[in-house]
Parts: C-alpha cells; sequence; structure tokens
C-alpha cells in the first residue's frame, strides 16, 4: 500500500485509539444522507413498482380496443390470433362499463370488469386479491365486490344485489312509460383488495358473460386484455401489434390509461433524489471542514513528510484519499443502514403512525396499506457514485493546501 | 578532488521582515565529503536551520548554488526535489516529529515507504530499532515514550533510507543532559558505522568539538570555530 494511502487510513482510524470524533463526524454526515436516499428512492420505487403491479392485474399490459368505438363480434378469434405472437403471454376477452348497484336501497355506481372464467390465469389473480369468499363461487350469477364498496354498502358474501345498466335507462326512456325497469339480481361471490385505493374504492368484477348480458353485447367484446412476457417493451409491442392487426384496431399501454400517476411518481422520485442529495453535499462541506482543519493540526506532520522525500503529489494524495476513505466507508454504511431501514419500516411507519394517530392515514392518502419498497440495481450505483465522488471532491481543497505548504514554514508552525 | 556529496556554494537567503529585509545568510560556502562530521553552532537566529534546510533542499536560495553529489538541485522542480532528497539525505529534528497515530516500528518503517526503500523494510526497521535500544518497543505508541526514546525512534526512522548524509537540527535540544549524551553518542556510533555524513546544528559546544569540522554562523557567514 502506497505511504499516503497508509497514512490517510491511519489518520481516520488511529492505532490504540478509540474512534477520533472527525471520522465519527464526516461519516455520520455520508452515512445519514446516502441511508436517507436509499430509502426514500426505494420507497418512491416500491411506489411505482406496486402501482404498475396492480395496473398490470386489473388492466392488463395492453388493451386491443377498435379506434371507432364499435365492439369486438369476435372477441376469441382475435384473441387467440394475438395470444400466439411472440411476445405476448395471455390475450382473453373483456368487457367494462358502469353500472349502478342497489342494496337495501342504498346506489352507488361502480365500475365493472367483465372476465373470462375460462382463464384460469385470470382467476388466480383475483383469486389472491380475495379477502372473503371464494373465486371458484364466481359465475354468471354472481359478482366480486371490491372492498370499499362492500364497506360503503356493509355487503358480505352472500348477500344479494341489484344491478342497473345505463341501457336499461336508455330503455325506460324510450319507452311510453308502460316498460318496468327490472334490475339483475346477483349475488357477492366475494370481496376483494388489491392494495390500490383506485381499485379497492368502487369495483366489480364479474364473468364475461354477466357483463355482455348486461350491456347488451350477445357474443362481442369490448376489447382484448393482453398480457406481455416478461422483459418485453411495452411500447414497441403496442405499435408493433397496432400495425399487425391494422385498422380499426389499436394497442393502448396501460400507462395511456394511468400514465399520470406514475408520472407524477416519477417527477416526485426525481425531486426528492435532488433534495435529498443537499444531505450529501451538506456532508462534504463537514468533510471539507473537517480535513481543512486536519491540515492546519498537521501542519509540522506534513513539513515532516516533505523532509523525508514526500512530494507534493503524494501530500496531495494523502488528503485526497481521506475524502475518498469517508466517502466510501460512508457510503457502504449508508447502504447497510438504508437496507435496514427499509426491512423495518412497515414497523416504522406503524409506530409513527400510531403515536401521531393517524394509523389509517396512508391507506387513505396513498392507497396503499403497508410502505411498498424496491430497491434498483441502477440507484444504488448512482447514489453511491455520486456519494463518494462528492466527498472525495471535498478533499481536494484541504489536500491542495498541504501540498502548498513550504516544508520549512510547517516545520516551524507551532 | 573527489565530488562533494552536499556542496553549498556562495549561498545566501534573505527574508522580509516588514519593509525591512533580513539577510540570513550572505555568502555561506560548505562542503560535506561522505562520512564526514560537521557541527554548526551560533546563536539563537544565527541562520543554522536555514543552512541546513537549504543543505537539504528544504529550502531554496537567493544566490548561491547547492549541490548534491554535483548536481545543482536549487533550481530542481519540487516533485523531482523531493524523490532525490528521500534518497540521499535523512534528517532529524529538535522535536522528533513522529506521527502519533501509528506505533514506533511503523514509523521507523514509515521513512522507507516514502523513500520507495521497502526492501526487507519491516526487517531493517526491527534491526535499527533494536541498535537504538528500543527492541522491546516496536508495538508502542509515541506518546507512551519519552524524549530520549522518541528521538532514538526518529534517528531510526532517518537511517531506515540508507541515507548517505544525516542533517541533525538541534537533535538533543529538548533532552536532559544525561539523555542528550547518549543520544550524542548513538548518533555518532551509527553515523561512523553505516558512512553516512553527519550535519549537526547544535549550541551545545562540546558535542560540537566531537565532530571533524566545526563552524559557527557569525551575521551570516561561516567560520571555523576553533579559528
Amino acid at each position: 500500500m502506497p505511504w499516503y494511502l497508509y497514512i490517510a487510513l491511519r489518520h481516520l482510524f488511529p492505532q490504540g485509539k478509540r474512534f477520533p470524533i472527525f471520522t465519527l463526524m464526516s461519516l455520520t454526515g455520508v452515512v445519514l444522507g446516502v441511508a436517507t436516499l436509499i430509502v426514500v428512492i426505494s420507497v418512491f420505487n416500491g411506489f411505482g413498482y406496486e402501482i404498475r403491479s396492480r395496473i398490470a392485474d386489473t388492466y392488463g399490459d395492453l388493451r386491443i380496443v377498435t379506434g371507432n368505438g364499435s365492439f369486438l363480434d369476435s372477441p376469441y378469434d382475435l384473441s387467440d390470433r394475438v395470444a400466439s405472437l411472440e411476445n405476448v403471454e395471455s390475450a382473453i376477452p373483456f368487457a367494462h362499463g358502469i353500472v349502478m348497484l342497489l342494496y337495501k336501497n342504498r346506489p352507488l355506481a361502480p365500475i365493472v370488469e367483465g372476465i373470462d372464467t375460462q382463464s384460469e390465469q385470470e382467476l388466480a389473480k383475483y383469486g389472491d386479491y380475495l379477502v372473503a369468499g371464494d373465486i371458484e363461487d364466481l359465475d354468471d350469477d354472481s359478482i366480486l365486490v371490491s372492498s370499499g364498496l362492500a364497506s360503503q354498502l356493509f355487503l358480505d358474501v352472500g348477500d344479494e344485489v341489484e344491478l342497473y345498466t345505463p341501457l336499461m335507462m336508455l330503455k325506460l326512456l324510450d319507452s311510453d312509460g308502460s316498460d318496468v325497469l327490472l334490475p339483475r339480481s346477483v349475488r357477492v361471490a366475494g370481496i376483494f383488495e388489491t392494495g390500490w385505493q383506485r381499485v379497492d374504492e368502487n369495483t366489480v368484477i364479474s364473468t364475461l358473460r354477466l357483463m355482455q348480458d348486461l350491456y347488451n353485447l350477445s357474443e362481442s367484446a369490448h376489447g382484448i386484455r393482453v398480457e406481455l412476457k416478461d422483459g418485453a417493451d411495452l411500447i414497441a409491442e403496442a405499435n408493433a401489434l397496432t400495425d399487425t392487426l391494422g385498422s380499426p384496431y389499436s394497442a393502448r399501454t396501460w400507462m395511456d390509461a394511468h400514465g399520470d400517476h406514475l408520472a407524477i411518481i416519477q417527477l416526485e422520485k426525481r425531486m426528492m433524489f435532488f433534495l435529498l442529495f443537499i444531505i450529501v453535499i451538506v456532508a462534504s462541506f463537514s468533510i471539507m471542514s473537517s480535513l481543512l482543519t486536519f491540515v492546519i493540526r498537521k501542519t509540522r506532520e506534513i513539513g515532516l513528510f516533505a523532509a523525508m522525500g514526500a512530494t507534493p503529489r503524494q501530500l496531495a494524495a494523502c488528503f485526497c484519499a481521506q475524502g475518498l476513505i469517508i466517502g466510501v466507508a460512508g457510503t457502504g454504511l449508508g447502504i447497510g443502514l438504508g437496507f435496514l431501514l427499509l426491512r423495518f419500516r412497515n414497523d416504522i411507519t406503524a409506530t409513527i403512525s400510531e403515536i401521531m394517530s393517524v394509523a389509517d392515514s396512508m391507506n387513505q392518502i396513498y392507497g396503499f396499506s403497508y410502505l411498498p419498497a424496491r430497491v434498483e440495481t441502477f440507484d444504488l450505483v448512482v447514489i453511491s457514485i455520486l456519494s463518494i465522488v462528492i466527498a472525495t471532491l471535498a478533499g481536494l481543497i484541504p489536500a491542495y493546501k498541504a501540498s502548498r505548504l513550504n516544508p520549512v514554514e510547517a516545520l516551524r508552525s507551532e | 578532488m573527489s565530488s562533494a556529496l552536499i556542496e553549498a556554494s556562495n549561498v545566501a537567503r534573505r527574508f522580509k521582515s516588514g519593509e525591512k529585509t533580513i539577510d540570513v545568510l550572505r555568502g555561506v560556502s560548505l562542503r560535506i565529503e561522505i562520512g564526514d562530521t560537521v557541527s554548526i553552532q551560533g546563536e539563537s537566529g544565527s541562520g543554522k536551520s536555514t543552512l541546513l534546510n537549504l543543505l537539504a533542499g528544504l529550502d531554496r536560495p537567493d544566490d548561491g548554488l547547492v549541490s548534491w553529489e554535483s548536481e545543482v538541485v536549487s533550481n530542481l522542480s519540487n516533485e523531482v526535489l523531493a524523490k532525490r532528497r528521500s534518497r540521499l539525505i535523512g534528517m532529524v529534528f529538535q522535536s522528533y516529529y513522529l506521527v502519533p497515530e501509528i506505533r514506533v516500528l511503523e514509523n521507523v518503517m514509515l521513512g522507507g515507504r516514502i523513500s520507495g526503500n521497502t526492501r526487507d523494510l519491516k526487517a531493517r526497521a526491527e534491526a535499527l530499532l533494536e541498535r537504538v535500544g528500543l527492541g522491546e518497543r516496536l508495538d508502542s505508541l509515541p506518546s507512551t515514550l519519552s524524549g530520549g526514546e522518541r528521538q532514538r525512534v526518529a534517528i531510526a526512522r532517518a537511517l531506515i533510507t540508507e541515507p548517505k548524509a544525516l542533517l541533525a537540527d538541534e537533535p538533543t535540544g529538548n533532552l536532559d543532559e544525561a539523555t542528550g549524551d547518549s543520544i550524542m553518542d548513538m548518533l555518532l556510533q551509527l553515523c561512523s558505522e553505516e558512512e553516512v555524513a553527519l550535519v549537526l546544528v547544535t549550541h551545545n559546544t562540546e558535542y560540537a568539538s566531537r565532530m571533524n569540522a566545526s563552524w559557527i554562523l557569525r551575521q551570516g557567514r561561516l567560520e571555523p570555530a576553533n579559528g
């Protein structure tokens, strides 16, 4: 090991002594900055990832619809054709729309998503989100209701509810008043909760057949829901599908429908990154200030090194290396602390919420009942490199000062 | 005449003090051969340390030349000068200047590391510390040593680079008489055994008298001490 690196290490971690306060304070700044950055950025990643997963589960990666608003007359022919394409995992017809749901004279207007119960993959997805009931009980005379809807109407599994569709209303308007509006009675087969407030608040899942009956679609569907294989490029595949299928079909990505939510999270993530990076910059000033003090304290030692044959570059390297070592050690420890905080994030947030009596606020505001987090390697690399570079730069001014010291004056200094 | 190890030719050094310019050295010439022992005496502020720093290449003369082994070094860059110095000259100071964060053995090895003379470094450092009587204190921190012991470590550190000349600036200045005597005995013995030239800056006339040549700095000029 070059002598200047050895001395840099020994200045920071002296032999036979306790951890020096200078090293401790400088390290703490970097550790806290890096840990905070990792926790916050990972939580933003988690929000984005969870929202993507839920959208993918409830919306699909892509939806193929007609550009002119007409229905798909032979949806299974089209879905089979799409499913046979290279990067497509599955393709199933869907129908969706708004209904009025009435229970004990309390009306609500949820969105109904009609799914193909022949698709085991599709059923399993909703089965995972069920909090009451059994997915196997879902048939053409039953529905799954979201947890928010169930709690608003005090619904339970087995309750009978009535559904009115906009078509029924139109039929009533067109009649001369002699028609009687007959709702469709269905049973609640299950209650689901995805963890995403937007879906959990006001959604009903039915079979495709029931939705076709309600909307008088016969064998038609509103579109094809497509799941892509892992790693497939969403936008490229959407464009390819639109080109392959030709007019009047077009493929819409989930981002077209819900991208605004993710765009906000991405923007917030970037803003938080720059705001929190200020902590690392403040820490670098602390390192610089400590190292400058250290250069003054060690002036005679620097003079000695020069007398022993140390070159100005080696003297500069000695102090620059101290910034580098603090940067590397602080970043390493910061990553460790960040992971530790992420590991216990839900316990920490639960405790804070309990103390502040805002236990349900996260669910209400963010739409998640827990704090999601996802560590991205790219973020870790960017945070690590920037922190180490900033800490090393903080050592440059003290290093320059040390290298410019006149050996004779340095040796004479008191 | 053989080439000198270190030679100062008519060197002058001036310092500014406010509006005044003080001529500390006025045309000093000094020649040091291999194995020489030379003392430089003088009153406080007479320029002894300034001359030593010029000989060591730590400072540059305003006039005149300093050369090492016939090569003029006054005009060399700091980088080149530092490298040459580390191989040719060892220095010992009144205040020892040990690095407090590292143990005795590491302090001695540091001299070798800086000069790049790392061949059998640990073994040589241990042997040198044994010779200066500190074979049992290899793992001690400098703060646990007495003044005399610290100076012994500093001497071992200066000799680890296997220099051709040792420049000592009042090495006994901070020590009591008995300890100073033992340090001087040791210094002379080691320099003799290693064939290292010794330039000693001292106030002590007895120590000065033990050198081959003794000089006194008066009013910026070097005069023979016994002249």
